[in-house]
C-alpha cells in the first residue's frame, strides 16, 4: 500500500470511529429522533416488520394445511377397499369384548338409540383404528 | 386477546381466511379422518384410539350442520381424549360441561376471534341482515353465527330462542348485567308471536318495544329496546333484543 493509500484509509477508520462515537455517545431519543427524521415513525415501521413477520409465519404454516389436505386425498383413495361384513350378533360380542383399559375415545353428538348400522359402522371404525382385529376370510386362495 | 386451543390449531395451519377453514384437512392435521354416513342414533360421533380417530357424520344433515357436528368431535378429540362420553339431546341451557367445551370449540374452529371480529365490526349494525352476512362467509349456520356475535359483546344484545310453548335458552353479550333475564313467554306487544305462528318469516328490521315486554324485574320500567325476530325452523324463533340505553347497563346497586 502506498502512503497516499494508508492516509486515505485512516482518515476513512477516523471518520467510521467519529460516527459510532457519535451513536453510542446519543440517547436512545436522540436516535429514535433521527431514524424517525430519515424514514418516519419508528412505530409503523415496528408495526410493519410484525406484519411481516406473522404473514411469513403464516406462509410457512400454510404449507402443514397443504400438506393435511394431500393427506386427506390419499386416505380417501385408500379407504375405498369394501368392508368385511360382519353378523350383528359378532358386532355385539365384539362390543363386548372392549376393556375401560383400552383407553378409547367415544363420543356421540345429540346421541339416542343407537340402530344396528351404527354398531356395524363403529365396529368398522374400531378395525380401521386397530383395536379390533379384522376378521378377514378370504384367503387369497379363491 | 390470548388465543383458544382451536384458534392455535388454525394458526398453526396457517389459515388467515374463513374460506381455509377446511376441516377434514385440519381434522386430518390433529389424527382424525372423517366419514360420512347414514347415522340413526346420533348426529355424528367421534372413535378413537390412540394418536388417531374416526370421526363420523350423519350424510343426511344439512351442509352447515355437519360442519359444526365435525368441528365438534374434534372438540371432544381436544379435551377429552381417552374418554367415553355420553351426550344425550339437551337443551342449549342444560347440556352437560363437556359437550359445552365441545361446542364452544367448535364456534372457535369455525369462527375464530381474529378472523370473526374484524369482519363482524364492518357492519354498523347487530341485525340478522349482518348474522346472515358472516353466516354465508364462515358457513355456518344463522344459530351458531348469531350467538357468536353476542357473545363477541361488540353491541350490548341478548339472544332468545323460543319454541312454540315457551323460551328455549338465551345468551346475553357480557356487557349486559345479568338481571336483564329474558321472560319464559313472549309478550302480546312483541311481533315474535307472529313471527312464532308463521304469519310472517321476521323483521326486516329492528323495532323499538317496551322493554317490560322482555324483562319482568322492576328495573325495566321507563326504558325502550330494540327487538328483531326471526324464524329458524318449524315452531322455533330467534330474537336480537338491542340494549341501546346505556343506563340500563350499570349493574344493581
Amino acid at each position: 500500500m502506498t502512503e497516499n493509500k494508508k492516509s486515505k484509509q485512516q482518515a476513512l477508520d477516523r471518520l467510521a470511529d467519529a460516527l459510532v462515537d457519535d451513536i453510542l455517545d446519543a440517547s436512545p431519543e436522540e436516535i429514535l429522533a433521527e431514524f424517525e427524521e430519515d424514514n418516519g415513525g419508528a412505530e409503523r415501521h415496528v408495526a410493519e416488520m410484525r406484519a411481516l413477520v406473522e404473514k411469513s409465519v403464516a406462509m410457512a404454516n400454510k404449507r402443514r394445511l397443504t400438506a393435511a389436505k394431500a393427506g386427506v386425498a390419499s386416505s380417501r383413495a385408500s379407504s375405498k377397499k369394501a368392508a368385511t361384513p360382519i353378523d350383528i350378533n359378532e358386532a355385539r360380542r365384539l362390543m363386548n369384548t372392549l376393556t375401560p383399559a383400552q383407553k378409547l375415545t367415544l363420543a356421540a353428538r345429540k346421541e339416542s338409540e343407537q340402530s344396528d348400522d351404527d354398531l356395524l359402522s363403529m365396529i368398522e371404525d374400531l378395525r380401521d383404528l386397530g383395536v379390533l382385529p379384522i376378521d378377514d376370510d378370504s384367503d387369497g386362495k379363491g | 386477546m390470548s388465543l383458544t386451543a382451536a384458534e392455535r390449531l388454525l394458526k398453526k395451519l396457517g389459515i388467515t381466511e374463513p374460506d381455509e377453514i377446511d376441516l377434514e384437512a385440519i381434522a386430518f392435521s390433529v389424527g382424525a379422518v372423517i366419514r360420512y354416513r347414514a347415522l340413526d342414533g346420533c348426529e355424528a360421533r367421534i372413535v378413537g384410539y390412540g394418536d388417531n380417530a374416526v370421526i363420523s357424520i350423519n350424510a343426511r344433515s344439512s351442509f352447515q350442520r355437519q360442519r359444526f357436528s365435525i368441528a365438534h368431535e374434534l372438540g371432544h378429540w381436544e379435551h377429552h381424549r381417552g374418554l367415553r362420553l355420553v351426550c344425550r339431546v339437551e337443551g342449549r341451557q342444560s347440556a352437560l360441561a363437556s359437550e359445552r367445551l365441545a361446542d364452544s370449540y367448535a364456534a372457535d374452529l369455525l369462527m375464530p376471534h381474529y378472523l370473526f371480529r374484524p369482519l363482524a365490526l364492518q357492519h354498523s349494525k347487530l341485525t340478522f341482515k349482518a348474522v346472515s352476512a358472516l353466516a354465508d362467509t364462515f358457513t355456518t349456520s344463522q344459530t351458531a353465527t348469531a350467538i357468536r356475535l353476542v357473545e363477541s359483546n361488540l353491541t350490548p344484545a341478548l339472544l332468545v330462542c323460543h319454541g312454540t310453548d315457551k323460551r328455549k335458552w338465551f345468551t346475553r353479550a357480557p356487557s349486559v348485567p345479568e338481571h336483564w333475564f329474558p321472560k319464559a313467554l313472549i309478550d302480546a306487544s312483541s311481533s315474535a308471536l307472529e313471527i312464532l305462528y308463521g304469519k310472517r318469516q321476521g323483521d326486516p328490521m329492528p323495532r323499538k318495544i317496551k322493554a317490560e315486554a322482555w324483562f319482568d324485574c322492576w328495573e325495566a320500567r321507563g326504558y325502550d329496546i330494540y327487538e328483531q325476530t326471526m324464524r329458524i325452523g318449524d315452531g322455533e324463533i330467534l330474537t336480537i333484543l338491542l340494549l341501546t340505553d346505556q343506563r340500563m347497563l350499570e349493574e344493581r346497586k
